[in-house]
């Protein structure tokens, strides 16, 4: 029997000490491309990029890379894996080139030269390769994410989790960002965990949101806003006008509010129909399980 | 009043965050109970000088308050630049610093509450003395050994020493965190301050250069606490608080006043922006250096076959140059070699005792003990930074999530740990070759150096790095885990200082003890050395081992982890460490104690007691007539076999004691030829004589006596392969009691329900002072089997029985005048002196005793071999100091009143045939040490003998003062303590006095009476022979006479009666008269010593004279 390809996560559950259900129940199949995990703070997305990154184990559950079963050997994995944790610290006075060579050979790549094409490619990719002889700690926090992807993508990893990637970043580091993370997604499963939705939307095939450690829907991002269609409604409304309970979504506007509704009725002549996108459906996901965003 | 508030919030702050930390219950936990500990070993009293002082005396209050400095040092480094960079790692410093507050209250706030957190740790030792009557409560510590809390020392402590220390050196770490706003600015300045520390004591102190200055550079104080306890008498060192004198107060300004007023000049010109923005760095000159890489087009795709224990030498070599290539580790090793030059200058060129010559076996010994704690110290700290440096946000869950397996980033931190406590260890010994290089090149020795390095030194901070590297995998907060690191160097650092550990394999972290000699070579130590190095890097890899399955990776559960690493390498690591650690183990409890003489200090303590209660029973005088002593000694099965016919033996009451060497086995037993039975116990023989022996009995000894143990209290092995030395007190039993052996400490003495003060035996109950036989016609031969020979040699003599044997290998003889001088080849030039000051001291001692000495060989005595003694002809003169000191200076005088010393106590103590009772001390040690000073003075002149009296009355000044036994009278003293010192220049005034006829007239007496105070009093009436044989006595200049009494100088009411030592004709003599008319060595009538203090220069010494009269 030819074995699953791609990530594959069943019934995963991790309760942390103080009590907190982190997860619960999680169960996926991610297969290779680009993978949105989106969910408020607090959903079990980073619970659930450490597990998947082999830095904790889960309390019940299993997952499987190309249908190796990760908890029974995680090293299968972690010879195939790439990972940009959200928050990454650079060590004093060590120059990029020089830290990128040694996970290099933390990762497997013995061979010197071979170490040394990786890593100038990577460097070229994420266009660091000016800046080498710099050390980290030097870097701004554009270069620093940039320079997190150069490591996480040494090794050619076949996953590659990213968590909370661009934030901060300004719009340019942003879009550079994407690109090489678009690029790197032709043979690869990256596992994008996010908050930004738009930026889900614009490069994953599929995505998955979580609240509450509970995968709440998954889909195509199409997929899950098709539901939708003809029930979201719009509105700009002047401060001090009431606000219709059917309100999923208010937001600030110069001269009152911008108002998004989910009913099958417009809830006044105010309201006009707009294309479900995928923040309603997160929205209205969220609001589903009364967790908020 | 909103600053007031706003300081007063922040110090609560920082405070709360401090006690949070762990540190603090920690210390305040770990240190206490560790004084506890020590408080309870009646060694640590004995090292500490204090056996008759209570264990809570205020100088131990002083010593441990400024000792623990070096740990506190450390531990102060994290808590002050914490309470800066707390905030940077929480990312929260931009949004504090732009808050609306006052900047300085801010600072201020943050300091004092820091220093609440630090006086907290200093105060920990305070905390610890406080507690301490409950070790009497629970029993722990004999009666009276504890006494109430000494309420006014603590509190000079606190304020002085603890509070003054912890807000001064904060200051100093407050402000290097606001200039680097790192950490590793703070660890460096604390390790400035060790070395500052080490410059005071070993440079400035400890050679006497400026000890002012050397008070108050050091930061700790103890220096001048050390200094001042030292020179204490124990009564002091029970009351006294420390005086605040110019240094003390120079010192607390230096390192207190000074530094916080640079805080608050400080604190008032820094700006937000200077402590929100990182330092720029410059780029790297190696980068910069760096040809432009052409890019590859493709990327070479995933990695095969990964080679782990290729990453692992790929790692090791990256963290090796990554702590290499930094200008600190170059300027520290730099200071760390700077300063071992230093001191071997000081404590070998320029000592006051010398100058030296810079040896390999004296060098290399003494610039370890110097600069071990210094080394030891840097070795924790760097094991935690570089175990700590993949410590940062993200980049370490990358690292945990990377392929590379647990062992790999944990090999590589243990070799690159491996190879830079390595180059730590090899430090010394290239300021050592440096030193030898400019001084005597002819002495280098790369090879002796670099096995030495790595032999002795390196094993043991192996040691400390391997701990160091476990509690920071075992502890996750960092501050903990430096803190926990920290203290426990000081323990196992402090523990061998404080002498609470004895069996070599538990000293971890300690220095093999060895006595390395150029002469033995390697050889004698080799199976030991290997055994302890291999033991100790067991024992290290066995932490490392540990390290690895504890060691955290990401949230995974430690037992988990655990369980998945047993089975790779680093369980394999862990399993060879084990049986290595247990074959050498139990290779070690072999040699030192099945076979060996080792005895943990308990059990040595209750032969003691066993030894004095068998004893006291049935003591009493014995003669013996004389005998035949047959001794086979086999190099190859390491064992010797005895036999001993002892003739015509009396004894009063009807029992013959012997003392035994250790390894001793008694195979049998004869007494007029019938089998009896003797008790062997103790170390101590009893054999009943029966009815023979009130006419004469004739006894036969046989016995074994194994050699292949391993040296205990690092005493050189009589056998190195095909050499051999022996004394025969090392292989005979030695016939009578030896008084010696008496537990003398009182608490002790009351601890084994002993009476409270040792009655020594009489004199002819006792073992003779030197040899193993009193008086009589003795025969002995010696068999000896080296190799594929048999060498033999036999004696006689009408005297003492004693011989000793010297058997070197590759050996340098120098034949000059008929005098053989064995030495080894590289101290060619110094045999041509020793042969001349042999020659010259023997003519003197024979000139003043009255007698022809005689000596046709010399030999150079290996260092951990004993002292000098002279045996029948041959002169076994010990190597350290006398092989090293140079041609001319104090030392050569020392070296001559040495030799001199020594010929003098062979004649008196055989012309007496003087035994170990009352009083030996006086005629053995005393008269002997006078004559040998006087034949310094006839030789050379005054200007010597001044010299040799000045060091000889600080070295007694000293081990009266430092005595780990009670000082009583010179007649019931012990040979071994503090008499040696105090009796040759109590003993000089009525010495110089004596002609040759009345001292051999004397010695006549004792030996018919065997009594030397019977004969003393005789002789010169009951008052002057107690004033000889009594407490001891000091002068002073003045005219100011004391007796020692209760524990401390206690001055008496008749002034000093004034004579001079003046050179005439060729000798010493005595002269009263007026001072400015013969200036010479001015002396008491009376047998007092001249008595000065510690720092004063020498013009502040009018006993000394000042004009060289001959």
């Amino acid at each position: 029997m030819a074995k699953p390809t791609g990530l594959v996560i069943e019934d995963l559950a991790k309760t942390y000490g103080n009590g907190v259900r982190a997860l619960d129940g999680v169960t996926l199949h991610v297969a290779p491309g680009m993978y949105g995990l989106l969910g408020p703070n607090g959903a079990g997305k980073s619970t659930l990029m450490r597990t998947l990154a082999t830095l904790q184990v889960p309390d019940r559950g299993r997952f499987s890379l190309d249908g190796e079963d990760v908890l029974a050997r995680p090293d299968h994995l972690r010879q195939r894996l790439g990972y940009l944790p959200q928050q990454l610290g650079a060590y004093p006075g060590i120059p990029a080139r020089n830290l990128l060579e040694r996970f290099a050979w933390l990762k497997g790549r013995h061979q010197r030269l071979e170490r040394r094409n990786e890593v100038e490619v990577l460097l070229d990719k994420v266009n660091l390769r000016d800046r080498a002889h710099q050390a980290v700690s030097t870097f701004s926090g554009g270069m620093l994410r940039r320079f997190g992807i150069a490591l996480a993508l040494i090794g050619a990893p076949r996953l590659l989790i990213v968590d909370e990637p661009t934030a901060g970043l300004d719009p340019a580091e942003r879009n550079h960002f994407h690109r090489v993370l678009a690029e790197a997604a032709t043979n690869t499963i990256v596992l994008l965990s996010t908050h930004i939705v738009e930026d889900v939307e614009n490069l994953c095939d599929r995505l998955a949101i979580l609240a509450g450690g509970k995968l709440l829907v998954e889909g195509t991002p199409a997929s899950l806003a098709a539901p939708y269609q003809g029930s979201i409604w719009e509105a700009a409304l002047e401060r001090g006008d009431a606000i219709p309970d059917t309100a999923l979504r208010v937001l600030p506007h110069p001269r009152g509010a911008r108002v998004i509704c989910h009913s099958e009725q417009a809830p006044d002549d105010r309201f006009a129909p707009r294309p479900p996108r995928l923040e309603d459906v997160y929205y209205l996901a969220l609001e589903r399980t009364g967790a908020t965003a | 009043m909103k600053a007031l508030l706003l300081i007063l919030y922040e110090a609560g702050h920082e405070l709360r965050a401090g006690l949070r930390s762990g540190i603090v219950t920690l210390v305040l936990l770990g240190l206490p109970l560790y004084l506890l500990m020590s408080l309870t070993n009646a060694e640590y009293m004995e090292k500490m000088a204090a056996t008759d002082i209570p264990r809570n005396a205020p100088s131990l209050i002083y010593l441990m308050s400024t000792g623990c400095m070096f740990f506190l040092f450390f531990a102060w480094a994290w808590v002050f630049a914490q309470a800066l960079l707390r905030d940077r790692q929480a990312s929260l410093h931009e949004i504090v610093l732009s808050a609306p507050i006052s900047l300085r209250s801010l600072l201020f706030g943050r300091f004092l509450g820091a220093a609440m957190v630090g006086t907290l740790l200093g105060g920990s030792v305070i905390v610890g003395f406080l507690c301490a009557p409950l070790l009497s409560w629970l029993d722990l510590v004999p009666t009276g050994t504890i006494t109430a809390p000494a309420w006014q020392a603590l509190w000079f402590s606190w304020l002085w020493l603890v509070v003054p220390s912890a807000f001064g050196i904060g200051a100093l770490y407050f402000m290097i965190t606001l200039r680097t706003r790192s950490m590793a600015g703070a660890f460096g300045l604390s390790a400035v301050l060790m070395l500052l520390w080490m410059i005071a004591v070993v440079v400035l102190e400890g050679g006497d250069i400026n000890p002012f200055l050397a008070a108050v550079l050091d930061p700790s104080l103890f220096t001048l606490t050390h200094a001042q306890v030292e020179s204490w008498t124990p009564e002091q060192k029970s009351q006294a608080l420390l005086p605040i004198s110019r240094e003390f107060l120079l010192n607390r300004g230096l390192w207190c006043a000074l530094p916080i007023t640079g805080l608050a000049w400080l604190v008032t010109r820094v700006r937000r922006e200077t402590l929100i923005f990182e330092r720029t760095e410059r780029p790297s000159r190696h980068a910069a250096r760096m040809p432009e890489l052409v890019c590859p087009e493709t990327h070479p795709g995933p990695a095969q076959t990964p080679r782990w224990w290729n990453a692992t030498a790929t790692e090791t070599h990256w963290r090796l140059r990554q702590t290499l290539r930094t200008r600190a580790t170059l300027i520290g090793a730099a200071l760390l070699v700077g300063v071992g030059v230093m001191a071997a200058f000081v404590h070998v060129i320029w000592h006051a005792e010398g100058p030296f010559q810079p040896h390999p076996d004296r060098l290399l010994p003494l610039l370890m003990t110097t600069i071990y704690l210094v080394t030891a110290f840097l070795v924790a700290a760097i094991a935690g930074l570089i175990s700590r440096q993949d410590d940062v946000e993200g980049l370490k869950d990358i690292l945990d999530a990377a392929p590379a397996p647990a062992f790999v980033r944990l090999f590589a931190l243990t070799l690159t740990l491996v190879l830079i406590t390595l180059i730590l260890a090899l430090l010394p010994g290239v300021a050592g070759l440096i030193v030898t290089a400019l001084v005597t090149p002819e002495s280098l020795a790369l090879g002796t150096t670099l096995i030495y390095q790595t032999l002795v030194m390196a094993p043991a901070l192996l040691e400390l790095a391997m701990l160091a590297l476990l509690v920071h995998a075992l502890i996750r907060r960092p501050g903990l885990a430096y803190a926990a690191s920290m203290l426990v160097t000081f323990t196992l650092v402090l523990n061998n200082e404080l002498a609470l550990v004895h069996y070599p394999p538990y000293k971890f972290g300690i220095p093999v003890q060895i006595h390395f000699s150029a002469l033995t070579g390697w050889e004698p130590w080799r199976a030991y050395l290997l055994a302890m190095d291999g033991y100790k890097l067991g024992v290290a890899a066995l932490f490392v081992a540990l390290a690895g399955l504890v060691l955290p990776r990401g949230k995974l559960g430690r037992l988990r982890e655990v369980r998945m690493r047993v089975p790779g390498p680093i369980g394999g690591l862990g399993l060879i460490a084990l049986l290595g650690v247990i074959a050498t183990g139990a290779l070690l409890h072999q040699n030192l104690v099945t076979d060996g003489a080792y005895r943990s200090a308990e059990q040595e303590q209750r032969d003691q007691v066993g030894w004095e209660r068998s004893t006291a029973r049935t003591s009493g005088d014995f003669t013996a007539g004389g005998g035949e002593l047959i001794l086979d000694l086999d190099t190859l099965t390491r064992e010797v076999q005895g036999h001993w016919r002892i003739n015509d033996v009396h004894a009063d009451t009807g029992v013959l004691h012997a003392e035994l060497p250790p390894g001793f086995s008694l195979t049998s037993v004869q007494v007029n030829d019938q089998p009896a039975s003797a008790t062997a116990a103790h170390d101590h023989l009893i054999l009943p004589l029966g009815s023979c022996a009130d006419h004469g009995c004739q006894v036969e000894l046989d016995w074994t006596l194994s050699l292949s143990g391993w040296p205990t209290n690092d005493h050189l092995p009589v056998l190195g392969g095909n050499q051999v030395w022996l004394r025969a007190d090392w292989v005979v039993p030695r016939l009578g009691i030896d008084p010696d052996r008496a537990v003398r400490a009182p608490a002790e003495r009351t601890r084994y329900d002993l009476t409270s003060e040792f009655i020594p035996p009489s004199a002819s109950a006792a073992v003779p002072t030197q040899g193993v036989a009193p008086f009589g016609q003795w025969r002995w031969q010696l068999n000896v089997r080296r190799a594929d020979q048999i060498w033999s040699e036999q004696g006689q003599t009408r005297g003492t029985l004693g011989f000793s044997l010297f058997l070197p290998d590759g050996a340098y003889t120098l034949k000059r005048d008929d005098l053989n001088v064995t030495s080894d080849p590289s101290r060619a030039d110094v045999a041509k002196g020793v042969a001349d000051d042999v020659r010259l001291m023997q003519a003197c001692v024979s000139r003043r005793l009255g007698t022809s000495i005689e000596i046709n060989d010399v030999v150079q005595w290996p260092r951990g071999l004993g002292g000098t003694r002279l045996a029948q002809d041959v002169l076994q003169l010990s190597e350290a100091p006398n092989w090293d000191v140079a041609d001319k200076g104090t030392g050569r005088w020392l070296r001559q009143a040495h030799i001199a010393e020594a010929m003098a106590r062979h004649y008196l103590t055989s012309a007496s045939d003087l035994r170990r009772g009352h009083g030996s001390a006086w005629l053995s040690w005393g008269v002997a040490g006078a004559v040998g000073l006087l034949c310094v003075g006839d030789e050379n002149g005054i200007k010597a003998l001044r010299a040799v009296i000045q060091r000889r009355a600080e070295t007694a000044t000293q081990s009266l003062v430092n005595s780990s036994i009670p000082v009583s009278s010179l007649e019931n003293a012990p040979t071994t303590g503090w008499a040696r010192q105090y009796a040759p220049l109590a003993a000089l005034s009525w010495t110089v006095r004596q002609t040759s006829s009345d001292l051999n007239s004397l010695l006549a007496d004792i030996r018919h009476r065997q009594d030397l105070a019977a004969a003393l009093t005789a002789r010169l009436g009951a008052k002057p022979a107690s004033r000889l044989l009594g407490p001891p006595l000091s002068f002073s200049p003045k005219g100011e006479r004391w007796r020692w009494q209760d524990g401390g100088w206690q001055p008496l009411p008749s002034p000093a009666d004034y004579h001079r030592l003046v050179r005439r004709e060729g000798r010493i003599i005595s002269v009263s008269g007026d001072t400015e008319k013969n200036p010479g060595v001015l002396l008491d009538n009376w047998p007092a010593y001249p008595r000065f203090a510690q720092h004063s220069e020498s013009h502040d010494k009018p006993w000394l004279g000042d004009t060289n009269v001959e």
